[in-house]
């Protein structure tokens, strides 16, 4: 048995690729996670992670209150300072009684202010005041917040207290009311507990990147089939179920080597996390308690961070085993891979669904919270105390997950082991084939068709052996049924004013647009000076109010008219235009989560067509005989490569014809001529391109970028020689990172074909 | 004998699907079926039971209880620190008509494309469900609960995308219009719109399974950003219009039950209508009997005495005072519908303004004699017709800025 299960661990450990895949998966790792924290500190709070890191570097060993009090005195400053930046440069730093009472400061404190304000020496961790502002503010409410914890905790007795008198929370035998008598008896024995300040940025930053998970459950899919279903395909399984040890130390073998290498990614991915977030920010004390990390105060856990890091990481393993065992499950049902994937899909999909749609309190919350989804959210056990509303009972969330997970484990391993072990054949032949075969032996029949076309046999073995036409014809099916017209989103009156300023102003800035906007200003910066003159002196009628506001209601749109205009200025030759819709089609806001989308479609669409396209020929050997015929390398290569560039095409067209028809119906095609950089997201593209070449130029390149996909598919299945294999490496070449660009992480953009297939990247 | 198993396995599983589909679908018919009953107006952003105000000023739902004084998020985990989405009650969408009724939370919510959704909640702001969808809907000018029924009436004042105006222009003759929203049924009726200068429908009600509510609206058009000075309070009030109409919800019919200038629809009270008249020589207040139109006078003050009123079950709270100084004097009254006599409850110097009657209290707003500011809170009614104004109890508001 020992013997069987070190085999079974070699087969799939033993290769130097398997490694190599773990290696690359560990470094993507740790690159995402980096780029993933920087880009997100960055752009929520302005301020880097070395300027995070530096101040609690120079705070350490100070208790909470010394921090806060050298804090808040060095805020103070930039306060004042922030305000005076506002003032025009002659009167910067004159004391008047106005400016000292509204800076509560003397006049000395003000030149003493002066001087800090020459030197710069009021920026000791950035370059900017705005960021050295943020840093402050966020760190000092970090102290503040583990200084007023024991307030907190009295907080929640009050809360219950006061909730449970209410009326409209007085239901006895409501989910609300016995949640909110529960919670105080969660937090009791925190009573007492002192929390000290440290980084918060490093934990959360180790333990909260689902990324990671992502990259984990690709692994992990890798592994199982290399262990079911690659064998399944080149019909091994038959073979090693008539061994004479017989099938259930067989099964057992294959899971215990599934749950070893959950053991080795979980080692392997987290080490890093931890490895980079350590040097990203540090932990700072490990014996601090995890209500000590910036939103993690609502935890009723009395543990350590250390603590929470040896649990966290016991139940991921766990976690991960439960996945592995489900898809282990779904590899020994399913009959060949793309039965297998599509299966897993569907299951996370439907997680997702279920987990970002269903309220949290709702009598469904146990379909959000006991999912898949909800598990690899790991942290989230320990974050937050939380109830889960079980006909309306409250049952803790970590009580309940616990017992769901070890249900589902023992269940998915004694069905896994009952249906490996009971399974009479292997029959790769789906019904659909069966069902093709029989219509295109009455079609032969019929029309006497026969053809010795080395081009209509490809065809055949594509379109019909591997599924391809049916493919196509679904997602057909899907994009029409789908397909639902678009209406311009224009939902206030701001939005509505924008464009008919923009329809006023078309065409060229020149004299008579400017001096219009000037009269535009003027007229409603006199009705606003009359307003304000009217609620001052005397009582306005709410008619009056209504009028009033009915006429102001342009400001807002002409405020952003007249920024611009600023921009447009400063380019030579641009118009002003209605661009809401060529926005959306050159990836500017919403716009660019759908690029990201509709390359995901067509990539993941051309791999379920064209990943059959080599790896049927290396898993039947029939490769050998191919090579060695007369028409068998470049000419079948070309063949093979003409039909997949026929499938692209309409894969092509089904994805982004519909999008650019409805967004151009819905928005109009006026200016299409008018110079792409009249748009201020694309201000670096030249003067000459223009909207419509625009538009032509990234359509190319994603169809470019389509093409280059089709040879790397090729590539991988020469190299991989399995379906499944192949599948799973270009999700990880070619889907993955459309995911990570998808997540936000933004440096993904420009990573191996996402700049083609996304398109607008300038 | 294999398959006639299977067979047999396959339908047996079919039949108790089935009945467990049809048990459970009685079941929620059974537990969707409780008829609504009371009465909630929402004002502004508030909205008043007998129990506390819902009000809607930041990203939370928020309410006050009478009872305690306390103002709480509508979040009932007492760990929750109300600062973002992980907050049961966040949201950040705009809303009108916020209220707490029949024991549910009920809002209306500004959808993306213009239109608007009627959403029903627990009062712990979970279990958020769309019951109706309106159509494009702009300002709202009241809203009501009552019974089954949310009265919501509305005025759109602005015309999109048409080929005279453009993309966005101002209507000269704006629309109001009423939406009867059967929140039972989840099904929405428009009484006809009425387009007119200034057109606005106020205090819609529900009686008798009809609806009654005030139109009013100006002959002429007003420019109201000409000078104050030159804006003349009675040549507005001269093209002022004022109809009561009644809607047949059964029928589907309306008819205009009154028609008048230089009114005020004050309040409601089963069969009646209080009203408000003025003019130059006087004020008076009248009850209208909604199925037989006759207007009985009630009381008569003086031009210069402004009158507003109230009804409180048989009796009608009024109070006057002077228009045309600057003084603060405010007398209150209330007229006994049954002994048809007029009773002092008392003169005050300080504010007080009835915002709503609910049950036992009567909310307002008041100066609190204490802090010397400006308050909303409430009195109960048997120290209000005893004139203990001082046993008003605030309301303090909290919300975030």
């Amino acid at each position: 048995m020992m013997r069987l299960l070190a085999n079974e661990f070699i087969k799939v450990f033993g290769k130097k690729s398997i490694w190599l895949i773990l290696l690359g998966a560990m470094c993507l790792n740790g690159i995402l996670l980096y780029v993933n924290e920087s880009s997100r500190v960055t752009r929520n709070n302005f301020y880097s992670t070395k300027h995070y890191k530096n101040i609690y570097v120079d705070l350490q060993g100070k208790s909470n209150q010394e921090a806060l009090k050298i804090l808040q005195d060095e805020f103070k400053t930039l306060e004042i300072l922030m305000q005076l930046t506002y003032m025009e440069n002659d009167i910067l730093f004159q004391y008047n009684s106005q400016n000292g009472m509204l800076m509560d400061i003397n006049e000395d404190e003000l030149k003493k202010l002066e001087e800090i304000y020459k030197s710069g020496s009021y920026l000791k961790y950035t370059d900017d005041i705005w960021k050295e502002y943020w840093l402050y503010r966020d760190v000092i409410s970090e102290i503040t917040l583990c200084e007023s914890y024991a307030d907190y905790l009295n907080k929640i007795d009050e809360a219950a207290e006061t909730l449970s008198q209410l009326p409209i929370f007085e239901e006895k035998d409501s989910f609300s009311y016995r949640n909110i008598l529960k919670t105080p008896e969660a937090f009791n024995h925190l009573k007492g507990n002192k929390l000290y300040f440290g980084p918060s940025n490093g934990i959360k930053m180790a333990t909260e990147f689902f990324g990671t998970d992502m990259l984990a459950v690709v692994l992990l899919i890798m592994i199982i089939a290399s262990l079911i279903t690659r064998e399944k395909e080149m019909s091994q399984l038959i073979l090693l179920k008539s061994t004479f040890l017989g099938r259930k130390p067989l099964v057992i073998a294959k899971l215990a080597t599934a749950y070893l290498g959950s053991f080795i990614i979980t080692v392997l991915l987290y080490g890093v996390n931890f490895f980079v977030a350590y040097h990203v920010y540090g932990f700072g004390s490990l014996n601090r308690l995890i209500q000590s990390v910036s939103g993690y105060m609502g935890s009723n856990l009395n543990i350590t961070i250390l603590h929470y890091f040896i649990m966290f990481l016991i139940a991921k393993l766990i976690i991960y085993i439960l996945f592995t065992s489900i898809a282990f499950l779904f590899a020994v049902l399913a009959k060949d891979a793309v039965q297998l994937y599509l299966t897993l899909v569907s299951l996370l999909a439907v997680s997702a669904v279920a987990y970002y749609n269903i309220d949290q309190s709702s009598y469904l919350s146990i379909f959000k919270y006991l999912n898949i989804i909800s598990f690899l959210n790991t942290y989230s056990f320990f974050k937050s105390y939380l109830n889960i509303n079980f006909f309306d009972m409250p049952i803790n969330y970590i009580l309940i997950s616990f017992i769901t997970i070890i249900a589902k484990l023992i269940i998915a391993v004694t069905v896994s082991v009952l249906i490996f072990c009971r399974q009479k054949t292997i029959d790769n032949t789906s019904r659909i084939t069966e069902v093709l075969k029989y219509i295109r032996s009455k079609l032969q029949l019929k029309y006497g068709y026969r053809s010795s076309r080395l081009f209509w046999h490809e065809c055949y073995k594509i379109f019909i052996g591997g599924k391809s036409l049916l493919f196509l014809l679904v997602y057909a099916a899907v994009t029409f049924v789908t397909y639902k017209p678009l209406s311009e989103n224009l939902s206030t009156l701001e939005d509505f004013y924008y464009k008919q300023y923009m329809l006023e102003l078309e065409g060229e800035v020149n004299e008579d647009k400017l001096r219009y906007i000037e009269e535009e200003e003027a007229r409603l910066s006199e009705a606003y000076n009359n307003m304000m003159q009217l609620m001052e002196e005397a009582d306005i009628s709410p008619y009056i109010m209504e009028s009033y506001q009915n006429i102001l209601a342009p400001y807002k749109a002409l405020q952003e008219v007249k920024m611009h205009t600023d921009y447009l200025k400063t380019k030579n030759g641009s118009q002003y235009l209605y661009d809401s819709g060529y926005k959306i089609l050159t990836g500017e806001g919403s716009g660019r989560y759908k690029d990201i989308q509709l390359a995901l479609q067509s990539v993941i669409m051309t791999i379920v067509c064209i990943v059959y396209v080599y790896t049927v020929e290396y898993q039947t050997g029939s490769i050998n005989l191919i090579k060695a015929s007369y028409k068998g390398r470049l000419h079948t290569f070309l063949c093979k490569l003409g039909i997949s560039v026929i499938i692209l095409t309409v894969i092509y067209f089904t994805t982004y014809a519909p999008y650019f028809y409805n967004v151009l119906q819905a928005y109009g095609v006026r200016a299409l001529s008018a110079p792409a950089y009249s748009m201020e997201h694309l201000s670096e593209i030249p003067k000459q391109i223009s909207i419509l070449k625009y538009l032509i130029f990234i359509s190319v390149m994603r169809y470019i970028g389509l093409i280059l996909t089709i040879f790397i598919i090729f590539w991988l299945s020469v190299r991989l020689k399995s379906v499944i294999l192949t599948l799973v490496a270009c999700i990880c070449v070619l889907v993955l990172p459309l995911l990570f660009s998808l997540l936000g992480i933004s440096g993904f953009d420009y990573v191996l074909l996402n700049p083609f297939l996304l398109g607008n990247v300038f | 004998m294999k398959s006639k198993k299977k067979i047999i396995y396959i339908s047996f599983s079919l039949i108790t699907i089935l009945i467990v589909i049809i048990v459970v679908f009685i079941y929620y018919i059974k537990v969707n079926d409780i008829r609504m009953t009371g009465k909630v107006r929402v004002h502004s952003i508030f909205a008043y039971t007998d129990q506390g105000i819902t009000y809607n000023m930041d990203k939370f739902f928020r309410y006050v209880d009478a009872s305690s004084g306390k103002a709480v998020v509508l979040c009932d985990k007492p760990h929750c620190r109300h600062i973002d989405s992980t907050c049961n009650a966040y949201k950040d969408f705009h809303l009108r008509g916020l209220a707490i009724y029949n024991g549910k939370l009920f809002y209306v919510k500004e959808e993306n494309d213009r239109t608007l959704t009627v959403y029903k909640a627990d009062t712990n702001s979970t279990n958020r469900k769309a019951i109706v969808k309106l159509k494009e809907l702009q300002n709202n000018t009241a809203a009501v609960y009552m019974d089954n029924y949310l009265l919501y009436a509305y005025r759109n004042s602005f015309i999109y995308d048409d080929d005279s105006v453009g993309p966005v222009g101002e209507l000269e003759k704006p629309s109001a219009g009423l939406a009867i929203i059967n929140l039972h049924k989840r099904k929405v009726v428009y009484v006809p719109e009425k387009a007119d200068y200034d057109a606005t429908i106020l205090h819609p009600y529900l009686y008798d399974n009809k609806i009654y509510y005030l139109y009013l609206y100006l002959d002429v058009k007003i420019d109201y950003t000409k000078d104050i000075a030159a804006i003349d309070q009675d040549y507005i009030n001269n093209h002022t219009y004022y109809r009561i109409y009644c809607y047949d919800i059964a029928t589907n019919s309306e008819t205009v039950i009154f028609e008048g200038k230089n009114i005020s629809l004050e309040d409601y009270s089963e069969s009646k209508a209080f009203i408000v008249e003025s003019s130059g020589d006087y004020n008076r207040i009248y009850s209208l009997d909604l199925l037989t139109q006759e207007k009985n006078l009630l009381i008569e003050e003086n031009a210069d005495k402004s009158l507003r009123c109230f009804a409180d079950g048989d009796r009608i709270i009024y109070y006057s005072y002077n228009r045309n100084d600057n003084s603060s004097r405010y007398h209150y009254y209330y007229y006994d519908l049954v002994s048809q006599s007029k009773v002092e409850i008392g003169e005050s110097d300080y504010f007080a303004v009835i915002s709503e009657i609910v049950n036992d209290k009567i909310y307002l707003s008041f100066y609190d004699q204490s802090s010397g500011e400006l308050q909303l809170g409430y009195i109960m009614k048997d120290d209000f017709y005893a004139f203990k104004f001082d046993k008003a109890v605030p309301l303090k508001l909290e919300y975030n800025d």
